[in-house]
């Protein structure tokens, strides 16, 4: 009983004590324990699956828990794609932590309308729970919205949890009540259709395609198209308030200090300033900065401004394909010609009984992105 | 006051906290072991032997180390010695007890305090141990080379060191910095069983390495910068100025690297061990994190990563509980004001639907359209109606043997929400989840709503008497329903400009339908006024009530 008292003693002289009683408290987080969305789907503890297996046991499960097995069947899975179609619908399942106020969505399946899903649904992973919730779903038309305005210049695209709406329970009514027709696969084609549909011949759109694609994407979209086959360029684009006038200096970074370009807008300058044909306008440094970040899903294009024939830059071919006035082509030539030429471009071959050209865009990654 | 510490510190190194059984209960119920209630604890002075001195110990190690350290180090040093380690087999005792109080009080659970004391719980304090040999037993001391070879045969199991304080002291190393108690409530909260039992609850534990993948870079930037600090950078690198130094950009680069890693790592580990928990990050998955660009001042080896991956999960879960502490407070603040406030939204979200119906409808007639309203208020709380009874009428069979299930009912009834109802019943919330299934009957109402919708949409003057009969048949609404409103309905469902298209062509069109029925019946936030309301009525009318 001596020795323990003397343990007390000891321990209560010592410092060392103090400091620990004081320090270990501060260690402690406030709070342990995080909480989950009730919705969430609660899978067996002793599963031991990776994120995207996990978002399909849940999606599974869920199916089993309403009680629709017979008529939501899951059929293709592609792990490495992270997509899957259930009935006919094509579907990209976006995944990110149970915590995450955004998810990153891998753009490299959206390249090709043959690839590209018809929904997004995201999957919040908690693996060490085995904890799978799902806000809810994108379509894939308002997915390619939400890319023209958030602009993204790597292979994926942030968007916040809140754009998702609906659950899983949405994704189930779309597969059992919606026109599945209404959610085209559009792709974003670097070539020559931003927006393409999931047919195999791509040139020979019907006009119907191109009227259900109008209703999607706007009035815009189908007089765009239509307007193609147009042989004069019509002067109803957005006149950008940009002031006219030679840019200064080539060398971009040395003109805007403290600007990363990316090589590929400093390339396109570089080659259009060279062309004896164009003579470019003074941008200043915003301007720049704002054409760099987009430049990646950038196509250069002929317009009219002020009785004038423009290069045009846009990255909405279709909404706004005067988006940046970047210059203007010397009088008296064919500034389509003029663009193809500055750019090495092959124009394509004018259509049967029609000498005219129609109106290119040229992708600015494409040709000047090697 | 050092009365207080002296008897504080008597208890915590010199008494052990144990598991007792109380023999006279368990006569009683013909020696059932697993019925855990008849286990109680207690608080057992234990006997040092007579030429233990704990001066060695504060002499032996160095002054800046923590108390529970130096008895570590000396344990090390003296693996034969049973009373070093009893003084750390005593302390964790009582570190244990605390921190499942604190579980058990701050989490409702259903699992009774015995049992969750009992997961770790284990050691009951004894000088010896008797080992099961296959020439009888063998008595062995309880020092610390028994727990090393412990730990090479539970290594090998692949699982945790029994008892449980046996597995803290193992794991508890100078590098942690902290006492024992703390190091005791760490692997406690991260200990799986304990996290089997919150989850139901709706509680989720999670390791550092899992909540920064769990986080999104915006979250991640906002705790950090709020209560990250580059200090870290000072003390881990004095003579560099991080003045110039991007401190965020580093973290940034960091976090998105981790986040490209970690999923990889963890499917590697995965397929090696067969389990998913356990995973830690090993030095090369931490080189590989280091940042992409920065100065070549600073090395950013694995162990400074690592510091820097701990304090940004330390940042996450400040920021989480600070949230948690908002909104339980707002919750309090609103407490009274919760359940119209909800009321309000539900009305809103159904308001938001027939006001886009209104307002495309061709029709002018004020009195039809407030019909609009009427019908549709109507046939969702029809339909949602014989979905909630046909849940309650599944559970009904369990009423006799799990009268909890009816008090669960009943306080839905009441428009309390989950988290009153799991604290009134002892009920997990998941459980609360899978009985009342508010999801489901919200899916199937919309669903057999939006069918009729869609059957609607295509009414013309020819074929539309047949369906409305038949309609009224069913939901008994011709008071309301009639071939006029169907028309008026048709023409809402299609576009004014085009009426070939229609909500089920259009996705923000028909998502606000969907949305709109399925918060009307399963409102996310508040209690479940309109299930609610048909629990109410189902209890009264089978005279529960």
């Amino acid at each position: 009983m001596n020795k323990n008292n003397n343990i007390n003693k000891s321990i209560k002289d010592d410092n060392s004590f103090d400091y620990e009683l004081e320090n270990s408290n501060n260690q402690i987080p406030s709070k342990e324990y995080i909480t989950y969305p009730e919705e969430s789907v609660l899978l067996d503890f002793n599963l031991s699956l990776s994120h995207w297996e996990l978002s399909i046991e849940a999606l599974k499960q869920v199916i089993k828990d309403r009680d629709i097995n017979k008529e939501i069947k899951i059929k293709k899975q592609n792990k490495y794609k992270k997509s899957l179609t259930i009935n006919d619908l094509h579907i990209q399942i976006a995944l990110c932590g149970l915590g995450a106020e955004e998810v990153n969505i891998p753009l490299d399946i959206w390249k090709s309308a043959y690839t590209a899903p018809q929904i997004i649904l995201v999957a919040q992973v908690d693996d060490e729970n085995n904890i799978v919730h799902f806000p809810g779903i994108l379509t894939g038309s308002n997915f390619i919205k939400y890319i023209r305005n958030n602009f993204s210049r790597g292979s994926t695209i942030s968007a916040p949890i809140s754009e998702f709406e609906g659950g899983v329970d949405i994704l189930f009514s779309y597969l059992k009540f919606f026109n599945k027709n209404s959610l085209p696969r559009i792709g974003l084609n670097k070539n020559s259709n931003f927006i393409s549909l999931n047919k195999k011949n791509t040139t020979s759109l019907s006009l119907l395609f191109l009227i259900i694609i109008g209703i999607f994407l706007g009035k815009n979209f189908v007089n765009t198209r239509l307007a193609i086959k147009e042989t004069t360029i019509v002067n109803n684009e957005k006149i950008n308030d940009l002031k006219m006038g030679p840019i200064v200096s080539s060398n971009l970074n040395e003109k805007c200090l403290n600007n990363d370009f990316s090589n590929v807008t400093i390339k396109m300058f570089e080659t259009l300033k060279n062309d004896n044909n164009i003579i470019l306008n003074n941008l200043n440094c915003s301007e720049i900065k704002m054409i760099n970040n987009n430049i990646s899903y950038a196509f250069l294009t002929t317009g009219r401004s002020n009785n004038k024939s423009v290069v045009c830059l846009t990255d909405d071919k279709f909404n706004n394909p005067c988006k940046f006035i970047i210059g203007y082509f010397q009088e008296n030539i064919n500034p389509i010609i003029a663009l193809a030429n500055a750019t090495d471009t092959k124009l394509p071959k004018p259509d049967f009984l029609n000498e005219t050209f129609e109106r290119i865009f040229i992708s600015v990654n494409d040709v000047f992105g090697n | 006051m050092v009365k207080n510490i002296s008897l504080k510190l008597d208890n915590l190194y010199k008494t052990l906290v144990r598991i007792k059984l109380n023999e006279s209960e368990i006569s009683k119920t013909n020696l059932n072991y697993l019925e855990t209630s008849t286990f109680k604890y207690e608080i057992k002075e234990q006997l040092f032997a007579k030429d233990f001195d704990i001066q060695k110990i504060l002499i032996q190690t160095k002054n800046r180390e923590v108390f529970d350290m130096k008895i570590k180090n000396y344990c090390l040093n003296n693996k034969k010695n049973i009373d070093s380690l009893l003084l750390l087999r005593c302390r964790v005792s009582h570190a244990i007890l605390a921190n499942i109080k604190s579980i058990w009080y701050e989490n409702n659970t259903n699992v009774t305090f015995m049992d969750l004391l009992s997961i770790f719980m284990e050691d009951p304090g004894n000088r010896y141990l008797s080992l099961k040999k296959k020439k009888g037993k063998e008595k062995r001391e309880f020092n610390y080379m028994l727990i090393e070879e412990l730990y090479k045969i539970f290594s090998i199991k692949k699982a945790r060191i029994h008892p449980f304080s046996l597995h803290v002291i193992q794991s508890y190393e100078s590098k942690n910095d902290s006492s024992i108690s703390y190091w005791t409530r760490f692997l406690i909260n991260r200990d799986p069983e304990i996290a089997a039992i919150l989850r139901p609850h709706g509680q989720r534990v999670i390791t550092d390495w899992a909540l920064i993948y769990d986080t999104s870079i915006t979250k991640m930037m906002k705790s950090w910068n709020k209560y990250g600090s580059k200090d870290i950078f000072f003390d881990f690198q004095k003579d560099v100025n991080f003045e110039k130094f991007n401190v965020e950009k580093t973290i940034e680069s960091i976090f998105k690297n981790y986040q490209f890693y970690y999923p990889k790592a963890k499917e590697i580990y995965r397929r090696i061990n067969r389990r998913d928990t356990g995973w830690r990050p090993d030095k090369d998955f931490l080189l590989k994190l280091n940042p992409d660009h920065h100065s070549e001042y600073i090395n950013f080896n694995a162990e400074f990563i690592q510091k820097i991956l701990e304090k940004m999960a330390l940042c996450i879960r400040i920021e989480s509980g600070e949230k948690i502490k908002v909104e339980s407070l707002d919750k309090f603040n609103k407490r009274n004001l919760t359940s119209v406030a909800n009321e309000n939204k539900s009305k809103d979200d159904f308001a938001s639907m027939s006001n886009y119906l209104k307002e495309v409808s061709k029709e002018k007639n004020k009195n039809k359209l407030s019909d609009i309203d009427s019908f549709i208020k109507i046939f969702i709380e029809k339909v949602s109606f014989s979905n909630t009874k046909k849940v309650f009428e599944e559970t009904e069979k369990q009423f006799t043997n799990s009268p909890e299930i009816l008090k669960a009912w009943i306080e839905l009834s009441k428009k309390r929400e989950f988290d009153t109802i799991s604290l009134k019943t002892k009920i997990s919330k998941s459980t609360l989840s899978k009985t009342y299934q508010c999801q489901n009957i919200a899916f199937c109402t919309s669903n057999e709503i939006i069918d009729n919708f869609q059957k609607i949409t295509y009414l013309n003057k020819n074929n539309s008497k047949n369906f409305v009969d038949n309609f009224n048949k069913i939901y008994k609404m011709s008071k309301l329903f009639d071939i006029e409103l169907a028309l008026i309905l048709s023409n809402s469902f299609k576009s004014n400009k085009k009426p070939s298209q229609t909500i089920f062509d259009d996705s923000d069109r028909y998502n606000l339908v969907f949305n709109s029925i399925m918060r009307y019946v399963n409102p996310k936030k508040g209690p479940k006024l309109l299930i609610a309301m048909h629990v109410n009525e189902l209890l009264t009318s089978k005279g529960y009530l």
